[in-house]
């Protein structure tokens, strides 16, 4: 008899048999419904990008099909992924580290002393007004062409937006809450460990996905003033060759690369943040 | 006397707050301060936690100046921290002091079946009702362990039922813990069902006696006594 009885085919029967299928399927919708149309979108976009190649007959120097990234993607696969990739991995990361360290140390040190604040936040805003391509070469005659001299050029990038959003988020603390704090006799390390850190995580983070986001940029600007390997110093010689297709291979991999540092710091947020949910 | 204001005055520029205003609560006492929006009752609040100094007068919280961490505090809003479990948020009133945060959770799990508080201990304060986060701010509040609790419209943002089912609540904890408490609210009603004496705030302090039986239920707001303090509060303040 059919009915909620448990038995095969019965409703419930049915739904009881597929076990966890119901819950597959749904997540496998869910994510499908969430990625789908961004993976739609560049698929066509790739789609038109090639048939347009095609179409106008375009010399690859000038743009190069996606096809034929592809094949110099594959074709150079162990000098860019064995070589050159871990480089710029190597010096983005660390560039990155110090910049998150001296963003978070100049922002609470900005917090903590308002004097601090209005010397220094002047100088960081002015940091930012100098264009670091300009700058870079004097990172050459400081540090030669060593990965000092790249991971220079990345922290001057990737630290300010670091810096400023965990300063903005230090400051974002509820202000009845630190009026609570303090009528309760707490001490200032105190406020700042208890309210005003905790509060600064969401700005902290937003900072750091932008700031992983350009610290790629930063190490590939480092690389083209010079070196022996990294992706940039491996597209620029592909430039110089006019191999559009090798050059555009690269810039696939630093945006893996960038991407992948974006969602590593969305993973790190959502731990640190799971109350959230 | 656990807490003495005399004469005090306060100005925010040239905007006087309060004018000569004197106040007086005596051990065991719950006092309501009642008056309308920037009356001046929350300034009093933070004269008496030492987060604002007045331009003249006396103040004494336990015979001493007030200073901070000398009385207990529950703000306007319940202030509860968004990342924090309500048992580590009712723990902070121990660890601004600088208790150890397992041995303040274990105090405030101590008190947590008093509080009606059962179940929610890992619970954030967005998964909590209106009621629950005041639950957990008064306990933080009490946990400090001060015998003065100052309470600063707490029932305020709570809906007609949950706010005379909390008031109930506090009645009867504060019978049980025998804690001095000093209580602002705009509400007349709630005023004279929970206090022994009224202040009515308008610049000036204006003492009413609510000389009315305890213990106290919210079944005596329709009895024609609680009605002839009500109106005598509201009268003070200028409502009637």
């Amino acid at each position: 008899m059919l009915g909620e009885t448990g038995q095969p085919g019965s409703k419930q029967g049915l739904l009881g048999q597929a076990g966890a299928r119901p819950g597959l399927l749904s997540q496998a919708w869910a994510t499908l419904t969430r990625h789908g149309p961004a993976a739609l979108l560049l698929a066509t976009l790739v789609a038109l990008w090639e048939f347009a190649c095609r179409w106008f007959a375009i010399p690859h120097f000038v743009l190069p099909r996606p096809s034929q990234v592809a094949v110099a993607l594959w074709q150079w696969r162990e000098p860019l992924v064995l070589e050159h990739l871990p480089v710029t991995a190597a010096e983005t990361l660390l560039g990155l580290g110090i910049s998150i360290i001296l963003g978070v140390a100049l922002a609470t040190a900005m917090h903590l002393s308002p004097t601090a604040g209005r010397a220094v936040y002047p100088l960081i805003v002015a940091s930012q007004t100098i264009p670091i391509i300009a700058l870079s070469p004097i990172f050459l005659f400081w540090f030669g062409y060593s990965m000092a001299q790249k991971v220079a050029v990345v922290v001057l990038v990737a630290f300010f937006p670091i810096a400023v959003a965990a300063r903005d988020g230090l400051r974002a603390a509820d202000p009845d809450l630190l009026d609570w704090m303090k009528a309760s006799g707490a001490s200032r390390w105190r406020v700042f460990r208890m309210a005003e850190a905790p509060a600064a995580l969401p700005s902290f983070f937003s900072g750091l996905k932008v700031g992983a986001s350009v610290s790629v940029i930063g190490a590939v600007l480092g690389e083209w003033l010079g070196g022996q390997s990294g992706l940039g110093v491996f597209g620029r010689r592909a430039a110089s060759n006019l191999k559009s297709p090798e050059l555009l291979a690269s810039v696939v991999l630093l945006a893996l690369l960038g991407i992948g540092l974006f969602l590593a710091a969305t993973l790190v947020e959502r731990v640190a943040l799971r109350y959230k949910k | 006397m656990v807490v003495q204001m005399e004469n005090v005055s306060v100005s925010f520029g040239a905007q006087p707050v309060l004018r000569q205003f004197g106040l007086h609560v005596q051990p065991g006492e719950l006092v309501s301060l009642v008056g309308a929006s920037g009356a001046g009752k929350t300034t009093i609040f933070r004269l008496l936690t030492g987060l604002l100094q007045p331009d003249s007068g006396t103040i004494r919280v336990m015979g001493q100046p007030p200073a901070p961490g000398r009385v207990g505090y529950m703000p306007q809003r319940d202030c509860l921290m968004p990342w924090r479990t309500a048992l580590d948020n009712a723990a902070a009133g121990l660890e601004v002091q600088g208790v150890p945060l397992p041995q303040a959770r274990q105090q405030a799990r101590d008190l947590w079946h008093n509080f009606g508080l059962n179940g929610c201990e890992e619970q954030y304060p967005h998964q909590l009702s209106g009621g629950m986060r005041q639950r957990v701010a008064f306990l933080r509040t009490v946990l400090g362990g001060h015998q003065v609790l100052l309470l600063d419209e707490p029932f305020g943002a709570l809906d007609a039922l949950t706010r005379a089912h909390m008031q109930q609540w506090l009645l009867g904890l504060w019978e049980r813990l025998g804690k001095t408490v000093l209580f602002i609210t705009h509400d007349a009603e709630e005023a004279t069902l929970l206090s022994d004496r009224v202040y009515a705030v308008k610049g000036t302090g204006v003492e009413i006696a609510i000389d009315l039986p305890r213990p106290r239920h919210y079944r005596m707001v329709t009895e024609p006594t609680f009605a002839e303090r009500r109106a005598a509060v509201l009268r003070e303040v200028g409502l009637c």
